[in-house]
């Protein structure tokens, strides 16, 4: 009797943990599913100068349109350095290299060294001063010992990050033909 | 009673994973994305900061070439890549150095340096833009980085920059520094491996294609290389980067595959030819 109401409650249990457990992973998956998380079609965003909109992915096919910097695609199929993407009614096909993740306006430069010298925090300072340091001693060890067998020239390289960059006139320059 | 506590921590884990999920999945979800882009941020912070004591070795070496409308040239060009296919946090850097040395050198977060030598050697800007793009793709895909082994226990290389050179300690600097010569040496003797060179190759040829220039002038700079391999003008690339023949087959294997072979794009023969006319 004992034996008996054992096994039964065992099924039972095993039963409940079934159940559970498949609910559980059909919940879940369509949650994931709705959000967006594992399914394909992504949005992405045209970088760069532009990116021609073809039929198939070739470059011998016909061009459908030219997309303009900035507009929102939804990936649908890769296929090598093609992707193929959605913009409005058109489907088409574009270089992988230009679309990016985010949207392209939203530029984020984490380098902002000069800006980040005046700010109040003194770590980027000390860093720098660290680094002249270096350049003008070569950095001792506690031995005093000198730890780096190489030169440094952190004027050179001071000079040429001092060298002036347009994003948006190099762009210009490079589709400029001669 | 016996058989719930067997299995009471399959319970518990079943229990708290349903109600992780019901418990603003969304909101979860975004805390993780702004974690994940905050730790970016600090470890990008981290690699310009690797990358520049890289840069200034790479300069004890070799001087920096000063001619502003040459260095003025490659920057346009340079930055109009990157400005396009480039890693949109960084900026980028392009300088000339000034020996008869054909090599080009990119150290991480985003300092690509050229050869006087190599620039000579071509014969117009679509191989400029070629091998730009390679020393691009070194600094996106984190080549050196990650050859480094600069990770943290969970294996992520993303992580991993800022534990390990993030200290403001003398011994972190120390360690920084060890990690400088480290990977001056790698671009001056060991090099990368194969695969990150191959790598390197293939998406130089695709940037080379989605900018509209001329994918077949990179493989025929690689094949005007050959002779000067042996001699000792281009000994430190032949000692750092696969031979010629794997790196010309493995980019034919590339432009078969994506059937790129009749994409005729731009060369700029006569523009390259008068900005590099002073060197």
């Amino acid at each position: 009797m004992e034996a008996l109401h054992q096994t039964q409650l065992n099924s039972f249990m095993l039963g409940k943990i079934k159940s559970v457990l498949i609910f559980s992973t059909l919940f879940l998956s369509t949650m994931v599913l709705a959000d967006g998380g594992l399914a394909k079609e992504e949005t992405r965003y045209i970088k760069g100068l532009g990116a021609v909109l073809r039929e198939q992915p070739s470059f011998q096919s016909k061009k459908l349109t030219k997309l303009s910097r900035g507009t929102k695609v939804l990936t649908v199929e890769t296929k090598g350095i093609w992707y193929k993407v959605q913009v409005g009614e058109n489907q088409g096909w574009i270089l992988r290299g230009q679309i990016t993740n985010f949207p392209v306006k939203i530029k984020r430069f984490v380098f902002g060294q000069k800006i980040r010298l005046n700010s109040s925090s003194g770590r980027r300072i000390r860093l720098r001063t660290f680094t002249a340091v270096v350049g003008v001693k070569g950095l001792v060890d506690n031995k005093g010992e000198k730890i780096s067998p190489y030169q440094t020239d952190y004027v050179a390289l001071e000079w040429l990050e001092s060298q002036p960059s347009d994003e948006e006139n190099s762009v210009r320059f490079l589709t400029l033909s001669e | 009673m016996n058989l719930f506590s067997k299995h009471l921590w399959f319970y518990i884990f079943i229990i708290s994973f349903v109600f992780a999920s019901f418990g603003n999945a969304q909101e979860f979800r975004l805390r993780a994305h702004h974690l994940f882009w905050k730790n970016q941020e600090a470890n990008t912070e981290r690699e310009i900061d690797f990358g520049r004591g890289v840069s200034a070795k790479i300069l004890g070496k070799y001087p920096i070439l000063r001619d502003e409308g040459t260095v003025r040239y490659i920057n346009q060009i340079g930055t109009g890549i990157s400005a396009q296919l480039g890693r949109p946090e960084l900026r980028y850097y392009f300088g000339i150095l000034d020996t008869d040395e054909i090599n080009a050198f990119a150290a991480p977060g985003g300092y690509i340096f050229v050869t006087r030598g190599a620039l000579i050697l071509m014969s117009n800007e679509a191989q400029l833009a070629g091998v730009l793009a390679h020393e691009l793709a070194h600094v996106d895909q984190k080549h050196i980085v990650r050859k480094l082994k600069l990770q943290s226990t969970d294996r992520s290389v993303t992580s991993g920059i800022a534990q390990v050179l993030g200290g403001a300690t003398l011994s972190a600097k120390i360690a920084l520094e060890r990690l400088n010569d480290l990977a001056f040496k790698m671009l001056m003797e060991e090099g990368l491996s194969k695969e990150d060179e191959a790598d390197a190759d293939q998406k130089a040829l695709e940037m080379l294609t989605s900018l509209g220039y001329d994918p077949q002038s990179y493989l025929d700079y690689l094949q005007s290389l050959k002779p000067y391999l042996e001699q000792g003008q281009a000994k430190v690339l032949s000692k750092t980067h696969p031979t010629i023949i794997f790196r010309y087959n493995n980019l034919r294997e590339f432009i078969m595959k994506n059937d790129l072979e009749n994409f005729k794009g731009k060369k700029n023969e006569k523009r390259f030819r008068n900005k590099i006319a002073t060197l």
